[in-house]
């Protein structure tokens, strides 16, 4: 029996939001004068229904869902940023998301300087980044770059670094949101093996948000679709991959 | 140690501490000629002007006068940044903050650790002009350290709450150029606390810092012993605002995020 490494149970996620409330105090006054305050009406909406899932060390999952089937507000409750509505999450290893790469970057310090400010930022200590910063920078492929600003990079060069980052820095979980689209074809080629790699060497666990049914069918272990904020589908991936398609039709 | 005193005091998170007040260093005067001499610069050059106001063309009497305004200068002037710079230190974090999980705790907390650091590069001026002014320097003045240090903690907590309050209310970023500016003059910085009226020494006792400042001219400027008014003024203001700071980091920062 593998241990459990995330477990979700009945998560629900709501956001709300007025329409029409004025945000300012005149306007507000104005209102509360013509008694028109009852038409701010509080909107909230349901972006995650009752989803329940374990998942256990070592699973490569996909999770795929169209555009707002509440995708990345679930990556972002697994990293803890936003906190459930109701249900529970229990995530019993460190992560490393890759939501947004090199988010954190300072544009005016350099790349060297920045992969310890983005090591930080993703909870890791000085002695781990000590000791693998030579491989970051190596397979960022930036050479001696990365003494240039990150100002001066190209867009490529940003997530390459970013990638390299998350990728080198030990959390036993990794999140990972639409980032196959990085960089050129060659480094997209090196980011996938490079997660492939670390999938079956080290036996971390991957959720990996993704758009082609033909990559989660062809990597992963275990596949989710997400539909309207419901677990659509959880199971095999090819069966996923046809269950995705089957939505478009 | 509860959990809310480890988020605020970010004890988990001291190698991003350290890499934040870093960078914030290390940014602040990057591709400047002067460098660092500008934090130092800018304060003393509002204490000379102060000096030519009140002493030249006001004739202000008080001995030592402009080893007073340096010292006092300097110190509001760690304070003051401090809060509003720490004030928008979460806001500014934004796109960082809605991508990765980070105690926002540490934002304000770097920028205050940060301005310490300016601080203490100014301290050689603080004690030139005490020498120059033929300030009777004493055992006494090392109290003028556990000033600092109750002021810190004061400038931390409220420049964490207000970080936390500012997502909630954006006029703050408005707010509180006019309340520093009061706040100064309130404060026993450009004159001493002894000088102020009768009725309005209720003053002193209402500024979490007036008492603070006033100790900080017994003890360095003096030499003499601070009043028992001057130790636990600040301790009773040090504990509001650390219960403000809790009930922050407990009920607002949670929600924080979704609400930017």
């Amino acid at each position: 029996m593998k241990k459990n490494v995330i477990s979700v149970t009945n998560l629900e996620k709501k956001f709300s939001y007025t329409t029409d409330k004025p945000n300012n105090l005149k306007s507000i006054l104005i209102q509360l004068l013509n008694k028109k305050y009852k038409q701010w009406n509080r909107k909230t909406i349901t972006v995650l229904n009752n989803i329940s899932f374990d998942i256990s060390e070592g699973e490569f999952v996909g999770v795929m869902g169209r555009n707002g089937a509440g995708k990345t507000t679930l990556l972002c409750l697994l990293t803890g940023i936003f906190r459930p509505t109701s249900g529970t999450i229990s995530i019993k290893e460190k992560i490393a998301p890759m939501i947004s790469l090199g988010a954190g970057f300072n544009p005016e310090m350099s790349g060297y300087e920045n992969i310890f400010l983005n090591s930080a930022i993703l909870g890791f200590g000085r002695q781990q980044v000590l000791s693998k910063v030579d491989n970051i920078i190596e397979f960022s492929e930036l050479k001696d770059k990365i003494h240039m600003p990150v100002k001066k990079y190209s867009s490529g060069m940003t997530v390459r670094l970013g990638f390299s980052i998350a990728a080198h820095l030990d959390a036993k979980i990794m999140l990972l949101d639409e980032i196959f689209g990085v960089g050129d074809v060659g480094f997209a080629k090196k980011c996938i093996n490079k997660i492939l790699q670390l999938h079956k060497e080290k036996n971390r666990t991957i959720v990996l948000i993704n758009h082609s049914p033909d990559t989660v069918a062809k990597y992963c272990s275990r596949c989710i679709v997400l539909e309207k904020g419901h677990k659509l589908f959880d199971g095999d991936p090819k069966e996923g991959a046809q269950k995705y398609r089957s939505l478009f039709k | 140690m509860p959990q809310v005193l480890d988020n605020l005091l970010c004890l988990k998170d001291k190698f991003l501490l350290f890499t934040l007040i870093n960078r914030n260093v290390k940014l602040r005067y990057r591709r400047s000629f002067l460098g660092y001499l500008w934090t130092i610069f800018v304060p003393l050059m509002s204490a000379a002007i102060y000096f030519f106001l009140f002493s030249i063309i006001l004739k202000v009497k008080t001995e030592h006068y402009s080893a007073y305004l340096i010292t006092g200068v300097l110190t509001w002037n760690f304070f003051s940044v401090s809060i509003s710079q720490g004030m928008s230190s979460i806001l500014s974090s934004r796109p960082l903050l809605t991508k990765v999980k980070v105690n926002i705790a540490v934002f304000p907390l770097s920028t205050m650790f940060s301005n310490f650091f300016t601080l203490i590069l100014s301290f050689p001026i603080i004690i030139l002009s005490c020498v120059i002014s033929d300030v009777p320097i004493g055992i006494n003045s090392l109290f003028y350290f556990y000033f600092i240090f109750i002021l810190s903690v004061i400038a931390y907590e409220i420049a964490f709450t207000l970080s936390n309050a500012l997502i909630y209310i954006r006029d703050l970023q408005q707010v509180i150029s006019p309340i520093l500016q009061i706040w100064f003059y309130a404060t026993p910085i450009l004159y001493q606390a002894s000088a102020l009226p009768e009725k309005y020494k209720w003053v002193l006792f209402l500024n979490p810092i007036g008492m603070i400042f006033d100790g900080i001219h017994k003890t360095l400027l003096q030499n003499t012993l601070p009043s028992f008014e001057n130790i636990f003024v600040p301790f009773v203001w040090l504990s509001i605002t650390t219960a403000m700071a809790v009930t922050t980091s407990s009920k607002l920062s949670p929600n924080i995020i979704e609400k930017m």
